[in-house]
């Protein structure tokens, strides 16, 4: 390198740390602001915008790139989530591209062994399976597809196959959210937005450890103490983490017992009269759960309510949860006051919950019947670990239930709406939904002659063989069961990949253009920078090659009304672009032709979306997003909130316009505490919790081929309370076995780890594809959102007999 | 070694401390830093290091440091940075 670039590098990284400092004193930003910086600069580097491609924050990036590479990232100080800011993954996000395994051709099982194929070939394998038995084909994405790449296996799967068996790996992570919202609210996703963070006087994380997982959030929150603010901060969790550290109160519960302490404030609320009765009688109507369980219950009147939460005294809570009753009186005091504004925050422990549905709808009730709602800083919100966990798992609705835009396969007013957007004929799409991921794998790993109906999955951007719970059962029993055939597209070999039959090698984030949502409605678009490595290509090339060549071989659900391709795109001059042909994919702008037809699904539940050319301008909008009069576009901040939302009518305040009860009102829930589906025994004597760490991102596939990261944070860890270590006669770096009723594994120890977590707990991250701790859940599901609970479970932790010492676990740091 | 690379950090400083003066002394001993303009709490930094990684932790452990934001890093060259995933575990 020369110096004179280096000089330019040193002064770009002064300009970028300084424009931070600037925006922190109080320099506004631009909703839309000035383009980005994409011409090339005097050295040769272009910058460009783009979504960070880890977390569901949604921080923006500039990617410097230069002879078709990426050379540098800043923090784009344009955007409004992070404000220049990064964390330490977001930092090295341009290095996920560079592994030296990346996966750059088809690779097709013979004989046992992965052996190079073609893309002809791959594509004409597919199209076989899924004309042999179109049924009995399954398609697995997640919360990393974009939101054009979900929409075309979306539309491929239910208005071209007539298969509702497609899920994203977002079951597995914000499923209770999405029922806890649809069930209070009518409508998915929360109403407030990140600028609560800004507002709120007192911030609760329940079972949330923001400062590792959303952690530029969290220094969004820390950074107002910084300024002379005061923000309290309660941390509601089963052990100690990061987040702890800058907490005012850290009240420890057992397992499963926060349902205990939602109830315990509404006790409190209705006890002291400090509920607040005007919100409640404008805004809100009473619910309680059918037997069984459902998504909407049934109305109860405010007298059973007061009723069935009197039981929740302090001291009851107390005897639950293990949280003295005076904190528990504190919480219910704080919630009374009108002269604070609390926000709530949560992810994966309310949602990976065997009442993950229950546990949301409390909180939300707890904000409802104090009237914290509506105004900034008075907010429930949920946050999300994937990049588009809401942009496209949730709202262009990849579930198997879901049709785009919050419509429901099972209802015939969507169904018929969705095949006239689509263009196909009436009674097309199937009314009955498809499997949930945890019945897909179930009937995938199943002898076909035992009713394992699923013969063929296609799984894209994500990685079941580490991220599925229980994965004897729901995974590796796929290995020796002859008719079943599993195809991975992929950037880089993975525990999936493993036992594939047919692997597809993917581009990867700027390798191709994007459309992602974040945690708080925020739609974000960027274009294609660097070309993928040989011949990777696109996961939405890849379905439309599929669908193409099931057109060319006559299956009718790939012809719309007019016998046209289902996915027919058109020029500027209305000519047909064989996109299908890889060698045209670029001819035009897929991504936008996707994108505009799915926007028109968006105007139902008040969702609106930008148009593609507004977003590519913006750092982001967040939705409803709608033309003002003098013609630009406006988002909206506050949802269902006079002023801020322009869906709710004048004179209104709140308006909950999709109220389940039809009547402008949110639904206040009572659902009792009810132990864990798995709790230790004699047996089994030690509860397990299991999550993911700072330095790696989920399963660990780009962020181990980081190697500053990968060194940080080298190996899973078994995280031991020193009492508990003691007694197994463990210590630091010492092997130790983790097993349940379902597997086992082999751990180093980790005394205390980052959390000190408490006598009878342990936790293990999952970034690990060589430690296996979903050898050992248990993924038992929420009965409503059927997301399973992967931070309960039931396990005894020994020492490994003449095991022999390995190295110390890397220290805490930072 | 691997090739210097470029890295751009804000550091919110304990203001008014006596660690606060100690953090900068100590800052200012490393050659391969340049502080920029302090204003209010935060003070940008940018280094040119084969080892950001090392060098953002040394940072932080500064007792007059409260918290360390990263705005800019350059990848460092490609050779260096490849990986092919996950490590042997637990070599002998």
């Amino acid at each position: 390198m020369t110096m004179e670039r280096r000089e330019f590098l040193r002064t770009t990284a002064m300009a970028a740390a300084t424009a931070v400092v600037a925006q922190r004193l109080g320099a506004s930003t631009n909703v839309a602001g000035p383009a980005s910086p994409a011409a090339a600069v005097p050295d040769g580097i272009a910058w460009d915008k783009a979504p960070c491609r880890f977390c569901g924050t949604g921080c923006h990036v500039r990617v410097g790139v230069k002879d078709g590479r990426v050379v540098a990232i800043q923090g784009e100080q344009l955007a409004e989530v992070n404000k220049g800011l990064l964390c330490v993954k977001g930092y090295h996000v341009g290095g996920i591209l560079y592994g030296k395994d990346r996966l750059t051709t088809p690779l097709l099982r013979r004989n046992g062994v992965l052996e190079p194929s073609t893309w002809d070939e791959a594509i004409e394998v597919i199209a076989q399976r899924v004309m042999k038995d179109p049924k009995g084909f399954a398609f697995y994405g997640s919360g990393q597809w974009t939101v054009p790449e979900g929409y075309a296996a979306q539309k491929f799967m239910k208005g071209g196959l007539a298969n509702n068996h497609i899920e994203p790996n977002a079951r597995l992570c914000m499923a209770s959210a999405v029922t806890g919202y649809l069930s209070v609210y009518g409508v998915d996703e929360p109403a407030g937005c990140y600028d609560d963070l800004d507002a709120a006087d007192v911030v609760i994380l329940w079972g949330n450890n923001p400062a590792e997982m959303h952690p530029v959030l969290f220094s969004r929150i820390i950074d107002r103490r910084t300024k002379g603010q005061k923000v309290t901060l309660i941390d509601l969790g089963t052990r100690r983490t990061r987040s702890t550290e800058f907490a005012d109160e850290y009240l420890e519960f057992r397992p499963n017992s926060d349902m205990a302490i939602a109830n315990g404030i509404a006790h409190l609320l209705l006890q002291n009269d400090t509920w607040d009765r005007e919100f409640v009688a404008k805004h809100c109507n009473f619910r309680g759960d059918n037997q069984p369980l459902d998504l909407l219950g049934k109305p109860i009147s405010f007298d059973d309510y007061r009723a069935a939460v009197a039981a929740y005294t302090p001291e009851y809570v107390e005897k639950i949860s293990g949280v003295p009753a005076a904190k528990i009186r504190m919480l219910g005091e704080l919630f009374g006051r009108r002269d604070v504004r609390i926000t709530s925050l949560w992810c994966m422990g309310m949602n990976q919950h065997t009442r993950g549905t229950a546990i949301n709808r409390l909180v939300h009730s707890i904000h409802l019947l104090s009237g914290h709602f509506g105004r900034p800083g008075d907010a429930p919100t949920s946050l999300t670990g994937q990049p588009s966990a809401c942009g496209t798992a949730r709202e262009v609705g990849t579930m198997c239930h879901f049709l785009p835009g919050g419509r429901l396969v099972a209802n015939p007013e969507h169904r018929k709406e969705s095949e006239e957007i689509w263009k196909v004929p009436a009674g097309r799409i199937n009314p009955k939904p498809g499997y949930h991921t945890v019945q897909l794998f179930e009937k995938f790993c199943t002898p076909t002659e035992k009713g394992g109906d699923i013969h063929t999955v296609i799984v894209q951007v994500t990685n079941p063989g580490q991220s599925l719970p229980n994965l004897h059962k729901l995974f590796k029993a796929k290995q020796g069961l002859a008719d079943k055939f599993l195809i991975v597209s992929e950037v880089y070999p993975t525990a999936t990949t493993e036992i594939a039959d047919l692997v597809l090698p993917a581009a990867l984030w700027v390798e191709k253009n994007g459309i992602y949502g974040n945690s708080e409605r925020r739609t974000q678009q960027w274009y294609k920078m660097v070309e993928p490595p040989g011949q990777a290509r696109p996961d939405a090339w890849m379905t439309i090659a599929v669908a193409r060549r099931l057109f060319e071989l006559g299956h009718p659900g790939m012809k719309d009304c007019d016998g046209n391709f289902l996915f027919a795109v058109r020029d500027a001059a209305g000519r047909d672009v064989p996109v299908w042909d890889f060698a045209h994919y670029y001819d035009v702008n897929v991504d936008k032709a996707l994108y505009e037809e799915y926007r028109l699904f968006s105007f139902y539940k008040h969702k609106h979306l930008a148009p593609y050319d507004v977003l590519a301008q913006a750092r982001g909008l967040r939705w409803p997003v709608v033309q003002a009069a003098d013609g630009s576009w406006q988002e909206t901040k506050f949802r269902f909130t006079e002023g801020a939302d322009p869906f709710v009518a004048k004179g209104k305040g709140i308006q909950f316009y999709h109220s389940v009860t039809k009547d402008d009102k949110a639904l206040i829930w009572f659902c009792p505490y009810e132990p864990a589906a798995e709790s230790p025994d004699g047996d089994f004597p030690t509860w397990l919790c299991t999550g993911r760490v700072l330095e790696h991102w989920h399963t660990g596939t780009m962020t181990m081929r980081v190697p500053q990261l990968r060194n940080a944070m080298p190996n899973a860890y078994v995280e031991m309370n020193p009492d508990d270590a003691a007694a197994a006669g463990l210590g630091n770096g010492d092997m130790a076995v983790v097993e349940s009723r379902r597997g086992r594994i082999e751990l180093p120890v980790w005394v205390n780890g980052r959390a000190r977590p408490p006598r009878g707990t342990v936790f293990v991250p999952f970034f690990d594809e060589r430690l296996l701790i979903n050898d050992v859940t248990l993924g038992e599901p929420c009965p409503i959102s059927k997301e399973p609970d992967y931070k309960k479970c039931a396990v005894k932790v020994y020492r490994k007999t003449a095991a022999p010492k390995v190295s110390e676990p890397p220290a805490p740091h930072g | 070694m691997p090739s210097p690379v470029v890295i751009g950090l804000v550091l919110t400083l304990a203001t008014g401390t006596p660690a606060e003066a100690a953090a900068l002394a100590a800052l200012r001993t490393r050659a391969e830093i340049e502080l920029g303009a302090r204003q209010d709490h935060w003070l940008p930094l940018v280094a040119a290091t084969p080892f950001p990684r090392e060098l953002h932790r040394w940072v932080e452990s500064l007792p007059g440091v409260e918290h360390v934001d990263v705005a800019f890093v350059e990848l460092p060259e490609i050779s260096a940075a490849a990986s092919d995933g996950p490590l042997p575990l637990f070599p002998s």
